[in-house]
Formats: C-alpha cells, structure tokens, sequence
C-alpha cells in the first residue's frame, strides 16, 4: 500500500499554499485541507485519511489537543500523525514524540524533500513491529 | 571666691560631654575607688567630681549626697585650675579663696579639702577626686601618694570607658551600614552557629534577632531550606568558598555566596553573603518566553517565503529565464540567512542559559570528521572548495555529544570554505598532543584574520564591525558558538595563522579511554 490520503491542518494560510501546492499538484497526494483542530475533527472520520499532517500552534485546538481528540474517534486510533512546527527545541520534538506522534518536521521546510520526508515517516510506521 | 576658668575651658568642656559621663547613674568602679580614698585616709567624705559650665556634678561619693552643686560654689571649680597638682586646704576658713563660701561660713561647715585633678592625656581636667572634712585637718605624704594614685585609677576607668564608648560607636556604624544595605549578611562561627545576621536577612528569613544569635541554621530555618542549604553549609565548614542559588518555597531566588575566613590556619567561621535575584530571575523567564515566541514568529513567515521560492526556483511553476533565477536565488539564500541566524540566536540563548543537554560519549575523532566533512560536501562543492582529511594512525577518543560535535565543526568548516579561493583545498588535520589532548585544526588558504581583530575571534557578533566578513554572510555568532559549545564539553578552540598564509582554527580536547571500544576488541 502506498500513501495516498493525507489530513493537512495548518491555520496559516500561506504555509497552507504551498504545502497544498507541494502535496496535491506536484506530488498528487489526495489531501483534505484544513484551517483548524476543530474543523479536522469535524472532517476526518468521513475522510479516513492514511496519514495526518498537523500543525502545532493554532488558535482554538492546538495540535497536541487536535491528536488528542482525532485518537478518539473511529478508525483514527492509530493513524499515523506528524507535527509540522517552528517549535523544535529537543525537549518540545521530545514532547510531540511522547504524545504518540509519528514524526516532527520542522520549519521551515524544504518543499522539494517534504512528500520524501512524509513518505519516509509513513513507511517506517507501515513496517512490522 | 569664685574660680577662675581653665585655659582650655570650651576644649575641656567639649572633652567632657563626648565622654558621655555626665548624668549617669553611680557604678561601682568609681564608687569602689571613693571608698579607698576616704578609708585610706581617714576622711569621712570623698566624691568623684565632674566639672561642667556651671556645676559640679558627682560621678560618686561616700559620706555625703550625690547630686550636684554650682560651680561657684565648687571647691574641685579650683583644683581644675591646676592639672597636674593636688589642691590642699587644711582649714577653709584660713584660705581667702574659700573663706567666704558659704558650705564654710554656713552648712555643713567644711573646713578640710583635698583634690587631685582628674587630667587626660591631653592636659584636660575633667574634675577631681577630692577628701571633704568639716574638721581642719592634715594629709601625710604617704596619702596625698594614695590620693594621687587613685585619681590615676579614675582616669583608667574613664579611659576603658571612652574606648569602649568608641568601640559601641564603631560598632553601631558597621550595624547601620550593614541594615542600609540590600544585601543578606550573616556570619557564623566554626560551628555553624549565627555571630551575626543584618536586617535584610533577619526579614528575609523572619527570624527574630532575640534568639538567633548561637542557633544554627538547622534550629531557625525550615525545614525545606536546611536540606536545601546543607551540602553548601558542609563545603563551607569544611574552609571551602562556595557560591550557589537557592530558590525558597514562596518562589524568592538568592545567589548566595559563603566566605570562610581564618584565624591562626584555623578556620573561625563563615560570612554569608546573599542577594535577592528573584526579579533577575523573573526577567529570565520572561525573556525565554519572549525568544522562544520571537522565533516562531519569525520562522512562520520564513516558512511561507523559503517555502514560495524553494518551488518558483525549482521551476516547479514553469522555467526561469536567467535574471529571475538569480533574483529569486538572492532571495531565497537571504531567507535561508535569516533562518540560520535565528537558529543561532536560540542555540547562543540556549548555551547561555545552562539550558542546552550535552550527551557526552567517548566518540573515536576519526569517525566524527568523516561524518562533518560529509555533512559539509555539498557547501563546499558550491564554493567549489574540497577537503582533505588527515587522521592520527589509531583510534583516538574524545568525550563529546556528537551532535554538538559536529555543529561545532560544520561552523569551523563553513568558515573556511566561504573563505576559501575556489578551487582550493581546506585540510582538516588531527594530531595528538602530547599523552592526554588531542587538536582538531582547520586549515584554510583564505586572506587571513588581521592581526588586530583575531582578540575578538571568538566573541558574539564579532563580524558586525568587519565589512569584508560581512559580504561572506553568516550570523557572527557562529564562532562565539563554537567555543561555547566546545568548552561545554571540556573542550578549547584557538586560532593561528599559518606561515603560508591563510587561516588555522583548531579545538582541543583531553583524550579519553574507551571503555566500550576496548571490552568489545577483548572479546573478539
């Protein structure tokens, strides 16, 4: 199986361009974009995506609290979840990691390796344990 | 008839009243000499006189009243007259200075006077020590001796009291001086127990000044801060001087410092000096938490403008004629400047705030450079600038975080290959000092650092007054955190100029053995 799917949540509209851009016109991922915790919560059960791509700092739901809230609902138990954040002192990267996320990619980033790095993530948590 | 003035009356007089004798209640060191002097020498009166503007006052006496009589009528008003000589008067009623007074013509009648003056070093008599008879009578020679001998104690005993006077107001001086200060101050003897403790650190620690003194810490504080506290407490009995922070339960933060000082070798005890840090402390938060919210609001816009033109460059968008990649090529290295000036500037925050973790590993040296000149490959090809690794013949290891390692290494090699003539070599040489260090040096055959700007290599922003560095880009705080995180790992960097020109910056660290390394060869 390969990645195809991806919930996208950054409330920054200009970040949220070119990942958009990067994602779904350059590398054809199937991408659901969304603006804020509250509203990917609202949309990811119908959506089931593969891999969720979550921004830290948002107004409302922060991401910790938007991971918190999608491992409760149906069939997003396990989904695999990176942080995509400018917050990546160690102790912070250490933080997101023990809340069960998958990855932490940090910005900013670079455009042209972003699907490799997400890709990479992915499959490494596809791998039996 | 009344008494002339002394020559030195107002120096006298300004003598007397510093003295503080004036008026205070009887004691029995004076009063003990009175006795002697009227037993001594048969007299039924005796008194300590004192001799004001216009009174004299008794400091003590014996068979009289104590109390005061003016100066016109003092006999002792006479003797002062004459500083270094008993005044004799075997009957008052034969003597034209007293004949008229009235204690002779009316009560109680006095006829006998002796008086020996009260005289400082100084030549001031303060008073006298005088006999009192209402018979006529004579003094032998054995006791004027006695009179004039005592008159000397009574000056001893004023002399004891003036330096112990003078040692009070000393001492309410240092009180003061050390109640005005903002400063916690204390002192405790061998033991422990508190000689001394200022306002600032009686209120500090709301200790009451009445039942401090001989306690120790462990009997007064509570019980949190004595735990907090001991081990400093034990380095310093121990004739250590030590310097901490101690945060309270209330949140307050002193940086406290103990100062051990000796007597004869032997440690007799400890002054405590403190100061409330707690608003420096505050302002460090707020300070943390001010950088750490600057930098991601910087780096979010970067995201958006690093990210913009990564893709416009790539010709994700469609091809570029020449200008406009070179335009968007000036932006995009410029947005990667200011992305690596911000990382610089949390790392230096970090470094100086104690807040960077250092994992130290013993690491073979070989291994780590081919890994930074690995990482470092792809700037140099930009610059067109290759490396050339040259490694001691065995394995050599160096206790280090590799991480840090090799951050400090990418600064030192990025240097050099910035300025580096194209195609041009930079070495990276590493060669044993001695048994116990090891250098790592840098090699470049760039211009130069001139000789008057190389005292200032190592220090933040360092290249902000250097024009042509400036042209070279970078932060200036890559060297600064360098040797920041080089010395955090008990490490040293340096800097020499080759003879051949160019520049050598090296670091330096004790070599470690390998513990791990050298169990795993055993067992193969």
């Amino acid at each position: 199986m390969t990645l195809s799917r991806i919930l996208y949540v950054e409330d920054d509209p200009d970040i949220r361009t070119i990942c958009v851009m990067v994602l779904e016109s350059l590398h054809g991922f199937a991408l659901e974009v969304c603006c804020s915790g509250e509203e990917a919560i609202a949309k990811a059960e119908a959506f089931a995506p593969q891999l969720v791509l979550l921004d830290v700092m948002m107004p409302g739901m922060d991401g910790p609290e938007t991971l918190a809230a999608l491992r409760r609902l149906p069939g997003l138990e396990k989904t695999p979840v990176i942080f995509m954040t400018a917050k990546v002192q160690a102790q912070e990267v250490e933080a997101y990691l023990r809340l069960g996320a998958l990855g932490v990619i940090a910005k900013p980033f670079d455009p042209m390796s972003l699907s490799d790095q997400l890709r990479q993530l992915w499959n490494k948590s596809q791998e039996p344990n | 008839m009344r008494a002339a003035l002394p020559a030195n009356e107002s120096q006298r007089l300004r003598y007397l009243h510093r003295l503080g004798l004036l008026d205070t209640p009887s004691e029995s060191d004076f009063d003990d000499v009175t006795l002697v002097a009227a037993r001594a020498c048969g007299v039924p009166m005796a008194a300590i006189t004192l001799i004001d503007e216009d009174r004299q006052w008794l400091k003590s006496c014996v068979g009289m009243e104590r109390g005061e009589t003016s100066r016109e009528l003092a006999f002792c008003a006479h003797t002062i007259l004459d500083p270094q000589s008993l005044t004799l008067v075997e009957d008052a009623r034969l003597d034209q200075r007293f004949s008229d007074n009235p204690q002779v013509t009316g009560a109680p009648g006095l006829r006998f006077y002796a008086g020996a003056p009260l005289t400082t070093e100084e030549g001031f008599a303060l008073g006298a020590l005088c006999l009192v008879d209402t018979q006529p009578r004579q003094l032998s020679l054995e006791q004027q001796d006695i009179l004039r001998a005592l008159a000397r104690q009574v000056m001893q005993q004023i002399r004891l009291r003036e330096t112990l006077t003078d040692l009070e107001r000393t001492r309410d001086k240092l009180h003061l001086l050390a109640d005005s200060v903002p400063v916690l101050i204390g002192q405790l003897d061998a033991e422990g127990r508190y000689v001394f403790c200022n306002r600032k650190y009686r209120d500090w620690w709301g200790l009451d000044p009445q039942w401090l003194l001989g306690k120790t810490s462990a009997e007064v504080l509570p019980g949190a801060l004595v735990r907090g506290l001991a081990p400093y407490l034990a380095r310093a009995l121990k004739g250590e001087e030590v310097e901490f922070e101690l945060e309270d339960a209330d949140g307050r933060v002193i940086a406290a410092h103990y100062l051990p000082h000796r007597q004869n070798e032997q440690l007799a005890g400890i002054f405590v000096l403190a100061s409330d840090i707690s608003q420096r402390k505050q302002m460090e938060l707020l300070k943390n938490a001010f950088v750490s919210s600057v930098s991601h609001e910087l780096r979010t816009p970067l995201t958006s403008i690093s990210g913009a033109l990564g893709l416009l460059l790539h010709g994700q968008t469609g091809s570029l004629d020449e200008p406009q990649k070179k335009l968007l090529d000036i932006a995009h290295k410029n947005s990667q400047r200011l992305m690596y000036l911000i990382n610089d500037l949390l790392d230096m925050e970090k470094l100086l705030a104690g807040k960077m973790r250092f994992e130290l590993q013993p690491a073979d040296v070989t291994s780590l450079l081919e890994k930074a000149l690995y990482e470092n490959t792809t700037y140099a090809s930009s610059y067109q600038v290759r490396f050339a690794l040259i490694t001691p013949r065995h394995p050599l290891f160096i206790c280090v975080d590799e991480q840090r390692f090799l951050q400090a290494m990418a600064n030192l090699l990025s240097n050099a290959v910035k300025y580096s003539p194209a195609d041009s070599l930079v070495r990276v040489e590493c060669q044993q000092l001695g048994a116990a260090r090891l250098r790592v040096s840098v090699i470049d055959r760039g211009p130069g650092v001139p000789e008057d700007f190389r005292s200032n290599l190592f220090q933040k922003f360092s290249q902000a007054d250097n024009p042509a560095a400036r042209r070279k880009g970078g932060t200036g705080l890559g060297l600064a955190i360098t040797r920041e995180l080089v010395e955090k790992m008990g490490g040293q960097v340096g800097f020499s100029a080759p003879q051949e020109g160019g520049s050598c910056f090296y670091l330096e660290f004790p070599l470690v053995e390998n513990v791990a390394h050298e169990t795993r060869e055993k067992r193969e």
